[in-house]
């Protein structure tokens, strides 16, 4: 029931910065997204290499007042080569090269509130809440370590969707978003894990 | 609904379809590990004994000995360091302050993976293998299996100085794991030395000056 109450301000505020938003319109009734994503990680010591090597896949379905609910997932993996050098560890030291690596699976449940009234693009407000699980690794030499984790997801988003051909069904969708998971590893000091990112992909409207 | 099965489904074949990353930057140079007990005072010794050879464990039960040719300098290494910290080799156990051990492990290990190349790729030493490590051969058969050596060398140094009256057991005041993937044995024992040499290095309070 919580998280019921949580959506409603967040769309007392859209309606209030679309005041002239015609009530009863759909934005559309079904859709499908898949998007490429680039994920930037912010303050991130374990890895703060951009991520070029993920996907968003998402449903929306259209509600009235230009709004629309839907499901969520992506799969992003992060990660960067740290050149040999020793690590001091309680009574005595390790040295050796290697990679830190980090896998995200994040999915939730999304909301969007669409601006504007022009059949070629649909700007949008959005939010997703849900949950993330990421995979944590270090390969060196022949061996790794890792460990596994769930936090739960929270990502704001802005993005557009550009429809070429007015009710041809096929749009293209841009966007960014800031993700931020309640993810933690206390050994390799990973303390939440946060990313801008940016996606642009295909979007099928019925 | 159908939409949140398939979602579901998709989600849960990613958990299971998660690939390692290609690592093909990582050397193949040993990962060097040091530990050190922190009672010890090494200032308090001043001589070591070595041990005439390299024992080896492999797969191989009858080898028991690392070929000379490749463990003579593991000890000179090892001699090399510890004279430049300042202390003394000697020949006899029962005056030596400090007594080392040397170990040289060699093991086949057995990993099933993908093809170089598939996916995302691979590019060298890393790549997708390690992930399945330890589950073969649960995974069906068109999935290729690929065996490497690993190997390892470690030295000890053993407190000869400072025997319990009535444990009479020995104290390892320090331990130097050095290890890897194998590859030319010229190369691994390149290798090796290179890691004893690190294992000093990142062993500042391992002196008696």
């Amino acid at each position: 029931m919580k998280r019921k109450y949580f959506f409603i301000p967040v769309f007392v505020i859209l309606f209030a910065l679309h005041g002239n938003a015609q009530k009863y319109d759909k934005p559309f009734q079904n859709a499908f997204g898949a998007s490429w994503d680039v994920q930037i990680p912010s303050n991130n010591p374990f890895v703060s290499a951009t991520s070029f090597e993920g996907f968003k896949l998402e449903y929306r379905h259209g509600l009235a007042h230009h709004m629309s609910v839907g499901l969520v997932m992506g799969w992003n993996r992060f990660y960067q080569y740290v050149p040999r050098q020793t690590y001091q560890i309680p009574d005595g030291a390790v040295t050796t090269d290697l990679y830190t690596y980090i896998y995200t699976l994040p999915f939730g449940v999304n909301a969007h509130y669409y601006f504007g009234e022009s059949k070629m693009f649909k700007p949008f407000l959005g939010l997703t809440l849900g949950a993330n699980y990421s995979e944590q690794r270090i390969y060196y030499n022949t061996y790794y370590s890792e460990d596994e984790n769930w936090g739960f997801l929270a990502r704001p988003e802005i993005g557009v969707i550009i429809e070429p051909s007015p009710h041809s069904g096929f749009g293209i969708l841009a966007g960014a978003s800031y993700s931020y998971a309640t993810n933690s590893q206390d050994v390799f000091k990973i303390n939440g894990l946060k990313s801008l990112g940016f996606q642009l992909g295909v979007f099928f409207m019925q | 609904m159908k939409q949140a099965i398939f979602l579901g489904l998709l989600i849960l074949l990613l958990i299971r379809c998660n690939r390692a990353p290609n690592t093909d930057k990582l050397s193949t140079d040993f990962v060097v590990l040091t530990n050190f007990d922190n009672k010890a005072n090494f200032k308090d010794f001043q001589t070591f004994v070595l041990p005439p050879y390299v024992s080896l464990i492999s797969d191989n039960s009858s080898d028991s000995i690392l070929d000379p040719q490749y463990g003579d300098p593991i000890l000179a290494a090892i001699k090399t360091n510890l004279e430049a910290r300042g202390y003394t080799q000697v020949s006899n156990n029962h005056t030596a302050d400090l007594g080392v051990g040397a170990v040289a492990l060699k093991e086949v290990t057995i990993v099933s993976g993908w093809y170089p190349g598939s996916w995302w790729g691979y590019g060298g030493w890393g790549g997708c293998y390690w992930y399945y490590c330890g589950y073969y051969p649960v995974y069906p058969p068109y999935y290729p299996t690929y065996v490497y050596k690993t190997g390892s060398v470690i030295v000890d140094l053993v407190d000869l100085k400072h025997i319990p009256d009535q444990e009479q057991k020995l104290n390892v005041v320090w331990t130097n794991w050095n290890g890897g993937a194998l590859g030319v044995a010229s190369s691994d024992l390149q290798n090796a030395l290179e890691s004893i040499d690190q294992a000093f290095v990142q062993s500042p309070y391992l002196t008696n000056k």
